[in-house]
């Protein structure tokens, strides 16, 4: 059956689509707005016509490209292609900025395929148990996840924790817009029914990210600052990468895991594990300022949540988000029922998309590794014709999203808001994770309440909740000690010297 | 920094307390505490604290220079909301190669062919990507719409 | 710096130009457009010519969803004895209702038709949009879909009448998922409730999967969805469907019986379905061209392959029909949603 597996994927055809899949995946999620579900959904009538494993391997392979594309434009322009590169933004732009760009992009390139591929392994061998376990997270582990994931806020926050902290809640503040997730109010709606479902955080993070930044690039371009940025040619040298390693794997099983989870994906994935790699690297305070693990860990670990996602789908017929929702849909149309029976009814199928799947990730190594001289180009674009083409993309991309002008106007106002925010040293990175992680921990923190009837003791009775919320409360609370400790001594010091 | 950072710090406590008025609106369930307002009720009061700390905090703050390279950026706002309105009305295709004409008027660009290949590549490359390979619509405007 | 003022002020000028030009264009085209409706109302005197172009088809939902996927399998073929090719057009927002009311302001000439769903008639009921049924003149239904009574293959309930009995006894204590307050399948699990004098304790998630993802985890005790969305594990013998609840059994799940035939209950059949619409004030010849291309559609092998492949219920009815079961849910909802204590 294996071998037979072999037969089917290395095909000429095969191979061919799973190429065209990946690089339109690259170029999809390198794009503002397009996001790996967009792609994914937008190109599934086009399998219609072709035979199960070359259909859903054409997906697959644009869904794994989009993934690791979002990291190019998050890394060279500061502008996130899809939310789950939105951590990556936070140390790869530092180092574009400092000429590192083609080092940034080859660790991003090799993390997201090394963390991908060995997600795919995860599944190959650990499915069914690995199911089975993702299916004892309830909602009272889900807002467990949400508020650990939450309590990263601290050790993002920058410069100054109270801003930090502030654009935190302003952004979970913003999350609670729409309807409640619970009795259906509708909440902060203003009677708008754009607003119904709350704001869509997609157009939020372009107009925080991209067009604050295209706003901030213009103070400068007028005045004929030559501070161009030369390309250092070096790339990623092998100590380098030994050293990263370490973040890599551990990325990547937290990906698997969280990828695994319903309704969390690569963009809580992402955070949770940079923080993680902060946590434990031996310098913490390089992070935030161009750190190679900054970039390792999240582009390993959303690239691992696409073979975690895959698990619930295939062993359980359960799409975990959007995207493996889309999948299911694929293979409905080929007559394929996903679930515990398709493994005996249709073992070859799954093999060679096994099969297909490893060499989706090996080909993001191939094309990202030896697009890299491709993509740094961006950065010889003069900024006088790079900014204004970004600013137009950010419309459109908005738009994409849902063909709603409505969502182009929330980028404007965020880009705006976000132009003054960077201005006076207010973080854009704790709005957009409040944004992705308040509504999990607020629904699911009602939704097991609704479950124990009111009771609280949920939260500490069910051991992975219990264990999650001590973790979160540590990590909300050291970065928070250590800095009020430094503070104390800075200003000790400073009377001292008075 | 130090009157932004008021500033700053005012407009928190304000929206904290607006948020905290509106949530005194909302309906509360039977039986649970935790209705639609627990969630916003509880972070506003969170935030307003925070407003209160940035005040103090900016006591230590150095004062504020003048923010002179401002203009730029915010001419390139308005541009945009300018831009934004000619999309509505005339729609992307039509719109796009007028604005970025703007721009690189605007951005001082002095080679007269960037004046037509920008624009035109811009607009031909978003319609290729997104109408034809994508099949996502591009907006009309309500001229043509 | 100064010296390249003058071009921000030529910068500053063209925009002023190009606001003045925009507003007197605007002007002259709309007199232009104006000219097209008079000579499209002067044609569909005679027979009708329609359609001269593409049509749009709006859905109201996000690209890659159910009712997207079946909104383009239906597309395709209807292009076929349509003679035009047909745009899916995705308008999401507000769950649904931006979509619905895009479909509803749209212009009455045919050219833009929406595939509508159970949430136009129940939406307004919640006072989420002020748009009904009443605003559109309906096509073709093509789908319906009835709720089910699923539980744990390893829960004490072996049959539908065991755990109506349990419910009775146990008020409050039965924990039933649904996709959301306001819901279809909450407002399925609300109508049981009341015509079977039970009281569950409803689990709102966010959609149908993570409410089956609970069940199999046994985080909840019953699901009320579709056989489509439970299929896969009733196959596999994780989850047991104690009953259908509808007049007729499911394709999807050969064997279960309807719930009135295990228990005697009668319900409303309250489940999704979907449906093709115009807005209201459409000439009638141009709504039969689009009714006989739809329904014809809706017949077609490959459609129907494409719905059975999904486990989706065929159910197809003409522009007649399908007003009827809209005009029917919408009563039901008005009962049952104020009842439910959603509308604050």
């Amino acid at each position: 059956m294996l071998l037979q597996a072999f037969f089917d994927v290395f095909q000429f055809n095969v191979i061919g689509i799973l190429i065209l899949g990946v690089i339109s995946g690259i170029a999809i999620g390198s794009l503002p707005g397009l996001t790996a579900t967009m792609g994914v959904a937008l190109l599934l009538p086009l399998t219609f016509g072709m035979s199960a494993v070359t259909g859903v391997l054409l997906l697959i392979g644009i869904y794994f490209g989009a993934i690791y594309g979002g990291s190019i434009s998050a890394i060279l322009i500061n502008t996130p292609g899809t939310p789950s590169a939105a951590a990556t933004t936070m140390d790869g732009y530092p180092l574009a900025q400092q000429g590192h760009a083609k080092k940034a992009l080859m660790v991003s390139t090799i993390s997201s395929g090394v963390g991908g591929t060995i997600s795919v392994f995860f599944l190959i061998f650990f499915a069914p148990i690995l199911a089975d376990w993702a299916l004892e997270f309830s909602a009272a582990e889900s807002f467990a996840l949400a508020i650990f994931g939450l309590s990263i806020i601290t050790s993002i926050a920058g410069e100054s924790m109270v801003k930090g902290l502030i654009t935190g809640v302003a952004g979970l503040l913003i999350a609670t817009m729409g309807l409640d997730p619970v009795s259906g109010f509708p909440r902060f709606t203003f009677g708008e029914v754009n607003l119904m479902n709350g704001l869509n955080f997609i157009p939020v993070m372009i107009g925080l990210f991209a067009a604050s930044e295209a706003f901030k690039s213009m103070e400068s371009i007028n005045f004929q600052d030559k501070v161009k940025v030369t390309l250092n040619k070096a790339g990623l040298k092998w100590p380098e990468f030994k050293r990263i390693i370490p973040t890599i794997l551990r990325s990547t099983g937290l990906g698997t895991f969280i990828g695994m989870i319903p309704a969390a994906g690569g963009d809580v994935a992402s955070f949770v594990s940079y923080n993680e790699a902060k946590r434990f690297s031996k310098k913490p305070e390089e992070f935030g300022k161009g750190a190679l693990e900054g970039i390792s860990a999240p582009e390993a670990a959303n690239n691992a949540t696409t073979g975690g996602a895959m698990i619930p789908l295939l062993t359980l017929g359960i799409p975990g988000d959007a995207v493996t929702a889309v999948l299911l849909g694929a293979f409905l149309v080929q007559g394929l029922q996903p679930g515990p029976l398709l493994f005996q009814n249709h073992g070859e199928v799954v093999y060679a998309l096994f099969i297909g799947m490893i060499l989706a990730n090996l080909l993001i190594i191939i094309c990202g590794l030896s697009g890299i001289r491709l993509f740094v180009k961006v950065l010889d674009v003069p900024k006088k014709y790079l900014t204004p083409t970004i600013l137009v993309l950010c419309v459109i991309g908005s738009y994409a999203l849902n063909n709603n002008f409505f969502d182009v106007w929330v980028m404007m106002i965020s880009g705006i808001v976000g132009y003054f925010m960077q201005r006076y040293g207010f973080p854009a990175s704790p709005v957009i994770l409040a944004l992705i992680l308040g509504p999990m921990a607020e629904s699911n923190l009602r939704r097991a309440l609704v479950m124990s009837e009111g009771s609280y003791s949920i939260f500490f009775t069910r051991p992975i909740a219990c264990t999650l919320i001590i973790l979160a409360i540590l990590t909300l609370f050291t970065p928070l000690f250590r800095y009020l400790w430094n503070n104390h001594k800075k200003r000790k010091a400073n009377s001292e010297a008075i | 920094m130090k009157t932004a950072e008021q500033i700053a710090s005012f407009i928190v406590m304000i929206l904290a307390v607006a948020v905290y008025a509106m949530t005194l609106q909302f309906p509360s369930l039977e039986g649970f505490e935790t209705g639609p307002a627990f969630f916003p009720k509880m972070l506003s009061i969170v935030f307003f604290i925070l407003g209160v700390l940035l005040f103090l905090q900016s006591f230590r703050s150095s004062n504020d220079k003048l923010p002179e390279k401002m203009r730029d950026a915010l001419i390139i706002m308005v541009l945009m909301l300018v831009y934004l309105y000619l999309v509505t009305l005339l729609g992307f295709n039509i719109s796009t190669p007028i604005i970025l004409v703007i721009f690189l008027a605007f951005l001082k660009v002095r080679t007269w062919y960037s004046y037509i290949a920008l624009p035109i590549g811009v607009t031909f490359f978003v319609y290729l990507i997104f109408q034809v390979f994508l099949g996502v619509p591009i907006p009309e405007g309500a001229m043509f719409g | 710096m100064e010296r390249g003022s003058w071009r921000k002020w030529v910068a500053s000028a063209a925009v002023v130009g190009m606001l003045a030009l925009t507003a007197c264009g605007g002007g002259g085209n709309t007199s232009s457009s104006g000219g097209d409706d008079k000579a499209s109302a002067a044609s569909s005197e005679t027979k009708t010519d329609f359609p001269k172009k593409s049509v749009n088809l709006i859905v109201p939902y996000a690209a890659g969803g159910g009712t997207d996927a079946t909104a383009r399998a239906l597309a395709k073929e209807a292009e076929k004895h349509l003679g035009q090719s047909i745009a899916v057009v995705n308008k999401t927002g507000g769950g649904g209702a931006v979509g619905f009311t895009e479909g509803a302001t749209a212009k009455p000439d045919g050219y833009t038709v929406t595939m509508v769903t159970v949430e136009l008639t129940t939406l307004h009921h919640l006072n989420l949009t002020p748009v009904t049924y009443k605003e559109f003149k309906p096509i073709a239904q093509i789908n319906f879909d009835p709720a089910t009574i699923t539980v744990r293959a390893d829960s004490p309930w072996k049959t539908a009448q065991e755990f109506i009995d349990y419910a009775k006894a146990h008020p409050g204590e039965v924990k039933v998922g649904n996709s959301g307050p306001g819901s279809i399948w909450h407002l399925s699990a609300a109508a049981l409730e009341k015509d079977a004098g039970l009281k569950f304790n409803h689990v709102p998630f966010d959609g149908a999967a993570p409410a089956v993802t609970a069940l199999l985890g046994g985080h909840i005790d019953a699901v009320p969805v579709s056989p489509a969305e439970v299929k896969a594990q009733v196959d596999a013998g994780k989850l047991r469907t104690l009953a259908i609840v509808d007049d007729k059994p499911s394709d999807a799940l050969p064997g279960v019986k309807t719930l009135e035939e295990e228990t005697g209950i009668k319900t409303t059949y309250l489940g999704p379905w979907r449906g093709v619409v115009v807005p209201k004030d459409t000439p009638d010849d141009v709504v039969q061209v689009l009714t006989d291309a739809f329904m014809k559609a809706a017949d077609e092998p490959a459609f129907k392959e494409y719905m059975n492949n999904n486990g989706l219920g065929i159910v197809i009815k003409d522009g007649a029909g399908f007003e009827k079961l809209m005009e029917e849910a919408d009563q039901s909802f008005g009962e049952l949603i104020p009842a439910l204590g959603l509308v604050k």
